[in-house]
């Protein structure tokens, strides 16, 4: 079952030098315990569709077609007091550097207790339920961390204590936006240990945000490329890494230096930049930058072929 | 022949306030050779002490002990360190933080020739923006109208001004998308073998270790853990530390996902330094002896050296 749907959602944010066509016609589907991958690099879309998932978006966005559907609901057209209930309640989100979603001049208890305001019990209760939310992300000392401010813990211990936050209120569908970039590559293992373990008993849907390969190769069950606001690519993770469609994820995934054994000389590259997404090009937008591409792509949105029930690419060049 | 030599380097800290003169060790017993053309991949966690070892290279961070001698010549005054910055150069972890906000890329590329009041040849910046791949006329611009490959394109621009012989980069691609990663690796790759430049690169990042340094050095709270030829070191780590990074990194294809956690629990504090061997707390392997007696590095295998009692 599908509990987010985003259908078909474009949005632009308007700046001073033209409106940002930052999300062209997404559709993603998240289901009940999934993990779902978004990749893609900076400025493809990734992150606002993120915050398009929770409803953050910032004040210059305008959102102009398209719905984000949470259990069937649209949510984007919500009074504003019922999506503040919806969020962290329903849908969680986990940040890419916990030092900035934590409130530096209170103690994590008392911010996790905070964040358990609507629900009954006395304020003893919901420390109780922090601690027992820290030992769960395996934090060694639960009463220690809470008597703790942020910037007093380290940066595994950080994150895995804003995992707790957005997990103490269970919400269905959690977003986890770059959760591991800022951190070591040991905690990094640990982090991916620690998402691995809890989603075992976590019946919702994960999303994962990220730009980095091995995290979603390590997490996922199912990939969402994005390109130029718009998804180029979408399938199971063995299938993205192993037989990708679009030229656009076979050229992302070639560049990457842990994907070549020998200590080669020239790493392949893509070349060219992102294209202008204030007056995007009629044809396909990878189209200047692909070793495929022909006439038609330059002047002709690609077609989304389904290559099978789980993979579509959005291209002209891709045959069945 | 080497370019740099460090020998037992070792740097303290006093502590602040009441235990003033108490000392706190950070690095401790360095010793690294770097050739001429060679590249060097200084790999370990955050507090490992790799940026504090680059430091004191450059003479920005005070010895308390060894010796760094660049090209023969024995650095040990802050004019001797000063030579030494006109002949290597740094490239620093944060590239859009690292340029003045209030130059121009053109003027942020000719203040190394006046600070070191070198004679700058006309067409110079044109041709290093031109060198490392940038449209000459992005000089006039400001670092925030820049991304951040060009960021740090700007900075390798930098970093070659005065034609050094060492280039100490911290995190070169941090920060960067994937594509763009691999371009500056190919930037720094092709400089390399133009100008014979010989790396000294700080990365977290084994991947790009891998592929770039011809020798590797695994630092582990301020020692030296292991080093080695970086395809040796790879295909057969002689320090459970070493192994367990290459086994925590994740691979970039889902049939190869890790079953079991390589490392677990944190680098200590330097202020809690564990007895024996640093390592025990965290190690698979550690024994009686690895909690009293501190190993020390000895050669496993030609030219790979470790420090561990056991491997």
């Amino acid at each position: 079952m599908n509990i987010l749907e985003v259908a078909d959602l474009s949005l632009r944010y308007r700046t001073p030098t033209g409106a940002v066509h930052a999300l062209r016609d997404v559709s993603v589907q998240a289901r009940a315990g999934e993990v779902l991958g978004i990749m893609g690099e900076s400025g493809c879309g990734k992150s606002t569709l993120g915050a398009a998932i929770i409803n953050l978006l910032g004040a210059n966005a305008q959102v102009t077609n398209g719905q984000v559907r949470y259990r069937g609901r649209d949510i984007l057209t919500l009074p504003a007091e019922a999506q503040r209930r919806l969020r962290g309640r329903h849908i969680g989100m986990i940040f890419q550097d916990p030092m900035t979603s934590f409130n530096p001049v209170l103690t994590i208890g008392a911010q996790l207790v905070d964040f358990q305001h609507h629900l009954d019990g006395s304020t003893a209760i919901k420390r109780a339920n922090a601690a027992a939310m820290l030992a769960r992300v395996g934090i060694p000392d639960p009463a220690l961390c809470l008597r703790r401010y942020p910037h007093e813990l380290s940066g595994g211990i950080r994150q895995r204590t804003a995992i707790a936050a957005a997990l103490l209120l269970q919400p269905d569908v959690l977003v986890a936006d770059e959760p591991t970039t800022a951190l070591d590559v040991t905690m990094e293992a640990q982090i991916i240990h620690l998402l691995r373990e809890l989603r075992q008993d976590y019946q919702g849907a994960i999303i994962i945000i990220t730009h980095q390969l091995g995290v979603i190769a390590e997490l996922c069950d199912r990939v969402v490329v994005m390109y130029a606001g718009q998804v180029v690519e979408e399938g199971l993770v063995d299938d993205i890494y192993h037989a990708p469609r679009h030229p656009y994820t076979a050229a992302l995934i070639g560049c990457d230096p842990a994907r070549i054994a020998a200590t080669g000389h020239r790493l392949p590259t893509i070349g060219g930049r992102l294209p202008d997404l204030i007056n995007p090009a009629p044809g396909c937008s990878f189209a200047p930058r692909c070793s495929m591409a022909i006439d038609l792509c330059h002047h002709t949105p690609p077609p989304r072929v389904q290559v099978s029930t789980s993979q579509s690419a959005l291209c002209h060049r891709v045959r069945i | 022949m080497t370019l740099l030599a460090v020998q037992n380097l070792t740097v303290d800290l006093p502590l602040a306030g009441l235990f003033a003169r108490a000392r706190l060790n950070i690095l401790s017993g360095i010793s690294l050779t770097l050739g001429p053309a060679e590249t060097l991949g200084l790999v370990g966690e955050s507090g490992s002490g790799k940026t504090t070892l680059a430091r004191a290279i450059l003479g920005l961070q005070k010895i308390s002990a060894g010796t760094i001698t660049l090209d023969g010549k024995p650095l040990a005054t802050n004019a001797d360190f000063a030579k030494i910055r006109r002949h290597s150069a740094m490239m620093f972890q944060d590239a859009v933080a690292s340029l003045s906000p209030r130059m121009t890329v053109g003027q942020l590329i000719r203040e190394p020739f006046a600070i070191h009041r070198v004679p700058m040849p006309p067409g110079t910046v044109a041709a290093l923006l031109t060198q490392v791949g940038l449209p000459p006329d992005i000089a006039d611009r400001y670092p925030h109208a820049l991304s951040g490959g060009q960021a740090r394109r700007v900075g390798v621009a930098r970093a070659l001004a005065l034609a050094p012989k060492l280039v100490i980069a911290d995190e070169p691609t941090a920060g960067l998308d994937m594509s763009v990663q691999a371009e500056i690796l190919n930037l720094m790759n092709d400089l390399k073998d133009e100008l014979r430049l010989s790396y000294l690169i700080i990365s977290h990042n084994l991947a790009l270790v891998r592929h770039v340094a011809d020798r590797i050095a695994v630092m582990y709270l301020g020692r030296l853990v292991e080093t080695g030829p970086t395809a040796q070191v790879f295909a057969s780590p002689r320090h459970p530390y070493t192994a367990s990074l290459i086994a925590a990194d994740p691979k970039p294809d889902p049939r190869q996902r890790r079953a079991d956690l390589a490392i677990k629990g944190e680098i200590p504090s330097v202020l809690r330094r564990p007895t024996g061997c640093e390592f025990h707390t965290r190690c698979p392997q550690a024994r009686d002896l690895c909690r009293t007696t501190a190993p020390q590095l000895t050669e496993k295998a030609p030219g790979q050296m470790a420090r561990c009692h056991f491997t």
